[in-house]
């Protein structure tokens, strides 16, 4: 009995000290990270002594597709895949953290994103995206701790569980930084590809052998909660905020009728320059069907287009202010 | 409460614990009072079930070694294996039964009068049930003596490593150590503790990571070459593999750990050669479960058939083998393909052997059996048939893409280095490195596998704790 205890106890030990020391190791290579959309580009933004004007935050279909240097300010593209409102409330709570909020920030929307199949549809856990912050900022611990009390106890066992999902892109992301532009930021759009219109032909006769059911989705409380909060903040920090609806190939706007009625009033009543991307005011993204991926994502023959747009919408509603 | 959640850990750990300091005589009243607890967490009411099959089982199986009465024995024996089918029958296959006399009656204009039914499936019905049917003929055919203890034998049902998705356990493998009760030694809490750690490391960073990959993938198919959906078909199969037999290391592990062998369910499955030696690798507790039941039986019943008698069996047994996975024409058809390769290679006389001669036959029969056994999944994992066909259509008519993209190559050499660990750890553990030697020979060794299979866990492992695969079945 006495041994096994004996064993136990060193295997905590040793478990705790391996554990520092990847914490220690990955927290030093983070901090030398400067690119990428796992954290390198807001630790730069973070530790730029000359931040960006304005600042884009949105999912992949903001990542890839709208480039920095279309806009007649220094910009930086913060947006990260797979992202929420959550995520984007807690970035910007961190920017207010360390004191560096941008004086714009451009934010996409998607009404999907507030819509559910079902009542009470649930909440996204983007927020786990900034696990690495769970010390250093109350939104994202008080955000994360809400996903369960499990969650809470990985961070209180593990040091390393703030890395979790992250380790390789901080690896490659660090050998990258290396010969990183100190002024700009790093973006590069998803290049064409001779199958891309194939992809949409293809996506398209599915969706006539399958018909979309006609149902509305639900309005997703869980979900909704994060924007208004995202307009108080930049209100509070004097930044202006110009949001926009991504424009979209293939889309279910019936389902979505309630996450876009929800959009249309928050954007009305706080009134914010508000772009609504569709076939009507550019009716030149919707013909080309090689300018898209798949229904949601354009490559660079589009997503150019599309910058160029959202940069002629900011330079209209910068002056303004 | 799922295997790969922090509430299990915690459970375990407790019982665990209880285990050691309760004298042997009493262990047996703690692991069912766990066990039914563990059955309660999930749907309370369900346990009245499985008490009901239990005390049936009980009952009959004792009358069956009554040495009078033969024809009534008989009677006894067939109504207790009806009554265990029936009940599986009705949670599972209602609502499939259901629908196809839906389609049937509209075919002559009639409206189904009998309503769908909603509920969720009684935890681990599909297992527990063939475990009983499988005490219920051992018994009768007088391989094993029926168990005078109802709580033994209540235990070797419901015990909670193996109540939600095995290994099916045989009756002369566990009621013996269920009566012995033994200490697990220190060896046995060492290699059961990193066999359970192997089982996180295959669920939590193998599984659920392909899963992600997986669920995008079959979400958006269309968009994609034949090769990618190739490629899809392919990670699923590792998905699979890692989901399942990651549950099944958990489950071995902690049985491990508190004294208990369980059967093994895999033993390197993705390196079979042949379809045959697959099903010898593969899901063995369920394999052999049907060799012994119902695949030897009827061929020796239709022995009169001659080589007819095997292909019969052969496919009837896989249509049940398809049917016992879920319920759906897919699963039969699933099961169904599986029967056809192995009647395939039994008529055309393929063996492992052909393949064993040389290294590149190996792998060519390696190749083959992967391939086969990633397109027949097709049919597992896609939720119908138009998805299927979409499927097979793009792998036949546009394979080769134009350009490659891999949206993320961070992601990518994850997916690839996770699973290169899994095959470099199982490969090591098939050449006799098992954790039992590496505890008796190299303790530190072990020591730094463990610490690594937990870093891992702790930096890859998906968060959120997603279902097991096979916990639906």
């Amino acid at each position: 009995m006495k041994k096994s205890l004996t064993i136990v106890i060193i295997f905590i030990l040793a478990v705790k000290a391996v554990d520092i020391t990847v914490y220690q190791f990955l927290k030093f290579l983070c901090s030398h990270t400067f690119i990428g959309q796992d954290g390198g580009d807001f630790n730069k933004y973070l530790s730029d002594k000359n931040p960006p004007a304005l600042v884009i935050m949105g999912s992949s279909t903001t990542r890839f597709q709208v480039c920095p240097d279309s806009f007649p300010v220094k910009t930086g593209n913060l947006a990260r895949s797979m992202t929420a409102d959550a995520y984007q409330l807690g970035l910007l709570s961190i920017m207010i953290h360390h004191h560096q909020v941008p004086k714009n920030i451009l934010l996409s929307l998607w009404p999907r994103n507030y819509v559910s199949a079902k009542p009470n549809g649930s909440a996204s856990e983007d927020i786990l995206y900034l696990k690495y912050y769970y010390d250093q900022s109350d939104f994202v611990r008080k955000e994360i701790n809400k996903i369960s009390y499990t969650e809470k106890l990985k961070f209180f066992l593990f040091q390393s569980y703030r890395f979790n999902g992250d380790a390789i892109n901080i690896l490659k992301n660090y050998l990258l930084s290396r010969n990183y532009h100190k002024d700009k930021y790093f973006f590069k759009y998803e290049m064409a590809n001779t199958d891309d219109s194939l992809n949409i032909l293809r996506i398209k006769q599915l969706h006539q052998q399958v018909p979309v059911e006609l149902t509305t989705g639900y309005l997703n409380r869980n979900q909704t909660r994060y924007l208004p909060e995202f307009i108080k903040l930049c209100r509070k920090n004097d930044i202006n905020l110009i949001c926009y609806f991504m424009p979209l190939l293939e889309e279910d706007y019936n389902f979505i009728g309630p996450g876009i009625q929800f959009t249309d009033s928050l954007m009305a009543s706080n009134k914010l320059p508000y772009l609504k991307f569709s076939e009507e005011n550019s009716p030149e993204l919707f013909h080309h069907k090689s300018w898209w991926i798949d229904g949601e994502h354009m490559n660079e023959l589009g997503a150019a287009l599309q910058s160029n747009i959202l940069a002629g919408f900011f330079k209209q509603h910068q002056q303004k202010k | 409460m799922a295997f790969n959640s922090i509430p299990f850990i915690g459970f375990f750990g407790v019982i665990l614990l209880l285990h050691f300091l309760l004298p042997t005589k009493g262990r047996w009243i703690l692991l069912l009072s766990a066990s039914v607890l563990f059955y309660l967490l999930f749907v309370p009411a369900y346990l009245l079930v499985v008490a009901t099959i239990i005390a049936i089982d009980y009952v009959v199986a004792i009358k069956l070694e009554s040495p009078v009465n033969g024809r009534r024995l008989k009677f006894y024996y067939l109504m207790a294996i009806i009554t265990n089918v029936a009940i599986l029958i009705f949670f599972k296959y209602f609502n499939f039964l259901n629908t196809n006399i839906t389609v049937l009656l509209s075919m002559v204009q009639i409206k189904n009068p009998i309503p769908y039914l909603e509920f969720i499936l009684p935890l681990g019905i599909s297992f527990s049930t063939f475990q009983s049917v499988g005490y219920l003929a051992d018994v009768r055919s007088g391989k094993i003596k029926a168990e005078r203890h109802l709580g033994y034998y209540s235990l070797f049902i419901l015990f909670f490593p193996h109540i939600s998705s095995g290994p099916i356990a045989r009756a002369s493998h566990l009621m013996p150590q269920i009566h012995l009760a033994q200490t697990a030694q220190r060896s046995d809490l060492a290699a059961g503790f990193s066999q359970a750690l192997l089982g996180f490391f295959k669920k939590v960073v193998v599984g659920d990571l392909l899963g992600n990959y997986v669920d995008v993938f079959y979400r958006s198919y269309e968009q994609f070459s034949g090769f990618a959906i190739l490629f899809a078909c392919w990670i699923f199969l590792f998905q699979l593999y890692a989901d399942f037999s990651g549950y099944t290391d958990i489950a071995t592990g902690c049985a491990r750990m508190l004294g208990y062998r369980l059967h093994i369910n895999f033993s390197l499955p993705l390196f079979s050669k042949t379809m045959t030696e697959l099903w010898r690798r593969w899901h063995i507790s369920l394999s052999t479960w049907l060799r012994d039941y119902l695949f030897t039986p009827m061929a020796i019943a239709y022995r009169d058939w001659g080589i007819y008698s095997v292909v019969f069996s052969q496919l009837v047994t896989f249509a049940i083998c398809g049917l016992w996975h879920g319920a759906g024409w897919q699963f039969i058809i699933y099961g169904l393909i599986h029967g056809v390769y192995l009647v395939s290679e039994f008529l055309l006389k393929i063996r492992s052997s052909f393949y064993n001669k040389n290294f590149f036959r190996k792998c060519l029969g390696v190749f083959i059996t992967f391939n086969l056994l990633s397109l027949s999944l097709i049919f597992f994992r896609s939720p119908g048939f138009t998805k299927v066909n979409s499927m097979f259509q793009g792998i036949f008519t546009r394979f080769l893409p134009v350009k490659v993209r891999i949206f993320d190559p961070a992601f990518f050499v994850a997916m690839v280095g996770v699973l290169a660990v899994l095959l470099a750890i199982e490969y090591f553990l098939l050449r006799d490195l098992s954790f039992d030697s590496l505890y008796q020979k190299m303790p530190k060794t072990l020591l730094a596998v463990n610490l690594l299979l937990l870093i891992l866990i702790v930096l890859f492992g998906v968060s959120s704790s997603t279902q097991f695969i096979y916990y639906q079945f």
